[in-house]
């Protein structure tokens, strides 16, 4: 999942540096990820993954880093 | 003018006793003087000594450390009953009352506690410095950060505006990290006199609101660490940032509405007397506008009680509440343009005159400032990209 989730990360999420240089928890609103570009990388994470996120999973911290999306998509497609 | 106003639009669903001493202030104190506060654009300084003494810039914050302990829907109501009087007021108190709003829910600092107890013993007044020039009102990207500079911190930002800020004790500024950080990466900074400079960069010559003196300023200030919040600006605004502002703006247009609706109200009532028996053409568009204040009063009601109940909840940050806020503020906005426009068409001539006691000069100039202050289509472009993720309307 992880390499999917890097890729989708750099096509959508607009970082000021290169996504292979973050570690996996490391912030990607440090890294210059605005509100747009989290909404983007969403919609590419719902069509990529052929998942739903939940209003209730619309929040900040649920897209602040890999692992957190990680998690997010593990909670969200548990057969994976 | 205020007087006719007292005998109208005593709160009408009160709020609490906040309200009842910011509606006295406004009769006694605001009102008389805010046609001159509108004219000469200049700071309301004696209802902002009314509001020191009456305690209300620390109504927000907790009792133990000397403050007043008010949810902010009853600070709302004070909001609100000062703005029928004078709107610039009655901004001054809700952009103050954002920034305190703010520190009771993050400053968990010891710092920032202090600061809390020193808001309350001395009534100091905050104001906010956001927005940027090169990035306008989106704050939530900055280009100035904090610099270490030798044995300390400084910042150096150039501010679109910052309302009364040669009348705060301490300007509140979002800012990078760091000079290496990205612009969305932000910590939020209190800067206090006197290790603030404020040097003027454009005027508030404006069309309405004029009282706010939202004049543009280079900051430069000496960073205390502990001024820093402890978590991201991101944080500070979803969790109840974005909320109190919206609500409390909000509070502002409903009062402003109110106040023109009351003229409107007089006139139709003193046309009936002269008629007994027919029901004057005015009286009819006089009930649409008040379908018109039901709804604005009803939207900041709603509003307000259900941020009280979420306080402590996950709810507060949830991309509903965040809609619903950005919603009532746009929609209330709206209606005091609609509301003081109406007022008008039943007032007429004498609305449209100045000096007459159904005058609504300044409400339709402070309505339309009620539009692009914070602007609408920035609270829209906002709910509009959160509806490309959200599930629900």
């Amino acid at each position: 999942m992880n390499p999917e989730i890097r890729k989708l990360i750099a096509e959508h999420a607009r970082l000021a540096v290169d996504v292979g240089t973050l570690a996996d928890d490391a912030s990607l609103y440090e890294a210059g990820m605005t509100s747009h570009a989290t909404v983007n990388l969403m919609l590419a994470l719902e069509a990529g993954f052929d998942v739903e996120f939940p209003d209730s999973m619309l929040k900040r911290s649920v897209f602040e880093s890999v692992t957190t999306i990680t998690a997010a998509l593990a909670e969200l497609q548990p057969q994976v | 003018m205020s007087e006719l106003l007292s005998g109208l639009t005593g709160p009408a669903e009160s709020t609490g006793p906040l309200e009842s001493v910011a509606w006295k202030i406004g009769v006694d104190v605001a009102g008389p003087v805010a046609d001159e506060v509108d004219r000469e654009s200049r700071f309301p300084r004696e209802a902002v000594e009314e509001l020191k003494r009456a305690g209300l810039l620390s109504a927000l914050i907790p009792e133990q450390l000397g403050g007043g302990g008010a949810t902010l829907a009853e600070v709302a109501g004070a909001v609100r009953a000062l703005a029928s009087h004078c709107t610039a007021s009655a901004l001054v108190l809700a952009m103050h009352s954002i920034e305190v709003s703010n520190l009771v829910r993050h400053g968990t600092s010891k710092p920032l506690q202090e600061l809390q107890a020193e808001i309350a013993s001395k009534q100091l007044l905050i104001a906010n410095a956001n927005s940027e020039v090169g990035i306008g009102g989106d704050v939530g990207r900055s280009i100035c950060a904090v610099e270490p500079t030798d044995g300390g911190m400084t910042l150096e930002k150039q501010c679109l505006a910052i309302s009364y800020g040669e009348h705060a004790d301490a300007v509140v500024a979002t800012a990078r990290r760091a000079p290496d950080s990205e612009q969305t990466d932000q910590v939020q900074v209190i800067c206090r006199r006197p290790d603030l400079t404020l040097e003027q960069t454009s005027d508030w010559d404006a069309l309405g609101l004029r009282g706010t003196c939202s004049n543009g300023f280079r900051l430069v200030a000496k960073v205390d660490a502990g001024m820093i919040y402890p978590v991201p600006f991101a944080t500070i605004a979803s969790n109840g940032g974005i909320q109190a502002s919206t609500i409390l703006l909000s509070s502002a247009w409903v009062g402003l509405s109110e106040a023109a609706a009351a003229k409107a109200h007089e006139y139709v009532r003193a046309a009936a007397r002269r008629s007994i028996g027919t029901i004057p053409p005015a009286a009819g568009h006089l009930a649409v506008l008040a379908t018109e204040l039901q709804q604005s009063r009803g939207l900041l009601a709603t509003a307000a009680n259900a941020f009280t109940a979420f306080e402590a909840s996950p709810e507060m940050e949830s991309p509903g509440f965040l809609a619903s806020v950005r919603n009532v503020k746009v929609s209330t906005s709206e209606l005091a343009v609609r509301i003081t426009t109406g007022a008008l068409s039943i007032c007429g001539i004498a609305g449209f005159k100045r000096g007459t006691p159904f005058t609504l000069d300044r409400q339709i100039r402070d309505a339309h400032g009620s539009v692009v202050m914070v602007s609408n289509e920035r609270y829209l472009r906002a709910n509009a990209e959160m509806l490309l993720a959200r599930k629900h309307l």
